[in-house]
């Protein structure tokens, strides 16, 4: 072989020969396919409706940082209630919330989940009038919208047990009484934070990281104010305060021991 | 057409205007409060003559008159629920795009996006920037038929009838080749997603009101075509007297 055949061009040569590619137009579908074929004539199996305790507890767990204004709503509706009313006296008792659920659409949650009921009998009061709003005599050439009367609210058995599982001196107590050992330290942290103004993080940190209970095993004063939080003895203001139910702990027997 | 007829017919034109903009608010997003008001403070026509428009009227003033608490929460949820949906499969909502319903694999932004696009071009309207959804989408579609129709009632108030029947024209070809084409599929849909009786009643209320226009419009184009044939059979005998004598 002389180089003048050796730079021959082969007009025949196809570099992609040997991968056996598809040509256009035929073979493999390469267009967008739904996920998932004939969904339209898929049946959807019927929703089960889980107990109203369970629901509750799965509102609660979705939302743990509005856990107690939740269930506050269930403790202002042990009497029937309006859903304005509820809504007003909810705002006014969580002034600076920062949730992105208005008290109003808590109210609905807690309905759906069974915490709250409408009051039958004017529930469907309501309903009789709105109906017959909508069902006008042929005569009449046009309808109006009547807005229902209020309809109010009443907390459920499931509801009112939630908030007494989750809310009150009993729990608080009962959180307490799990570490007798460190009982003097969560004193210390109620004394400060039921001082006028409530109590900023970092003085609590310097009183509490220091003090030997806390060396071994070794604890922060975030330990301690997250377990008090989560039982509704403290909250959040633009400081730590003690909340009426924290006071009521404060003021009991159990750190007299 | 009598000075009465003319103001009457007017009306119609703004009625129907009015309707247009009505359905095509509802369709485009979601009820806020100065729309809940304006609701609050219509009256809702009962005998219409169409039973489906009856129908949707009296579910949605019903559904109005019983609703409690946060409404338009409750409207916002449903609107998702009915127009958008959870799922990824293209059967989970009342989709409101006409590609979704004229494309075999019921995808957004095909051939029906842009045919109406074409459409809009051609009378000299373009979307806003604010709109992101495709060109397609109904509350478009029925946007375009009330500017139509805002466009035969200036020629009506200037007694140009002939462009007042151009317009009229273009408005019926649009409903027979795009809305009233696709819009029944998504009807059907919206019986069955919507949990409020105020999105079941507007999809009837649409059902009944595009029919009834479509009806109209056949009526009205029919007498303005049938005019013209007389006028113009009138022309052709002046002509040929003329040319005799």
């Amino acid at each position: 072989m002389n180089d003048i055949d050796v730079f021959v061009i082969d007009d025949d040569f196809d570099p992609l020969a040997d991968l056996e590619l598809v040509e256009d137009g035929e073979g493999q579908e390469t267009d967008y396919l739904p996920p998932i074929p004939d969904a339209d004539k898929s049946v959807v199996p019927e929703a089960v409706e889980l107990p109203a305790g369970e629901r509750i507890e799965r509102l609660l767990a979705g939302i743990p940082g509005q856990q107690f204004r939740i269930l506050s709503a269930v403790e202002l509706c042990s009497e029937p209630k309006t859903i304005t009313e509820t809504a007003e006296a909810m705002d006014a008792a969580y002034p600076n919330c920062t949730s992105v659920y208005s008290s109003q659409q808590i109210i609905m949650l807690l309905e759906r989940a069974g915490a709250l009921e409408r009051v039958a009998a004017e529930a469907d009061e309501a309903s009789e009038n709105a109906a017959a709003s909508a069902d006008v005599s042929p005569e009449e050439d046009f309808i109006t919208v009547v807005p229902a009367a209020p309809v109010r609210v009443v907390a459920t058995r499931a509801g009112l047990d939630a908030v007494e599982t989750r809310v009150g001196e009993r729990v608080v107590r009962a959180m307490l009484e799990e570490e007798p050992l460190y009982l003097p330290l969560y004193q210390t942290i109620l004394e400060q934070c039921a001082a006028e103004g409530g109590c900023a993080t970092k003085d609590l940190d310097a009183l509490i990281d220091v003090d030997p209970l806390c060396v071994e095993p070794r604890r922060f004063c975030g330990y301690f104010r997250g377990r008090l939080e989560g039982v509704g003895a403290l909250v959040w203001r633009d400081a730590w305060n003690v909340t009426d139910l924290g006071a009521k702990v404060l003021a009991s027997d159990i750190f007299n021991h | 057409m009598s000075y009465e007829q003319e103001i009457d017919f007017a009306t119609v034109l703004r009625g129907r205007m009015a309707t247009y903009q009505f359905l095509s608010r509802l369709f485009g997003v979601e009820v806020d409060q100065k729309l809940y008001d304006t609701l609050l403070e219509m009256r809702f026509p009962t005998n219409t003559g169409n039973s489906l428009v009856d129908e949707g009227y009296r579910l949605m003033c019903s559904y109005l008159s019983k609703a409690d608490g946060p409404v338009l929460t409750e409207l916002a949820v449903d609107y998702v629920r009915a127009f958008i949906g959870s799922g990824n499969d293209g059967f989970s909502a009342a989709y409101p795009y006409e590609s979704v319903y004229t494309s075999p694999k019921r995808l957004m932004m095909q051939d029906a996006r842009d045919e109406v696009l074409v459409l809009y071009h051609a009378a000299d309207l373009d979307k806003k920037d604010s709109w992101k959804d495709g060109e397609d989408h109904i509350a478009l579609e029925l946007e375009f038929c009330q500017i139509l129709t805002e466009r035969a009632l200036e020629a009506v108030e200037a007694a140009d009838e002939e462009r007042a029947a151009k317009y009229l024209l273009q408005q019926r070809n649009f409903l027979e080749d795009h809305l009233l084409a696709w819009y029944p599929m998504m009807a059907a849909d919206l019986e069955k997603f919507p949990r409020t009786d105020f999105y079941r009643g507007l999809g009837k209320l649409t059902s009944g009101f595009l029919q009834n226009d479509l009806d109209f419009l056949n009526e009205v184009l029919t007498d303005t075509e049938k005019a013209a044939d007389i006028e113009e059979a009138t022309d052709t005998e002046e002509a040929t007297e003329i040319e005799v004598a």
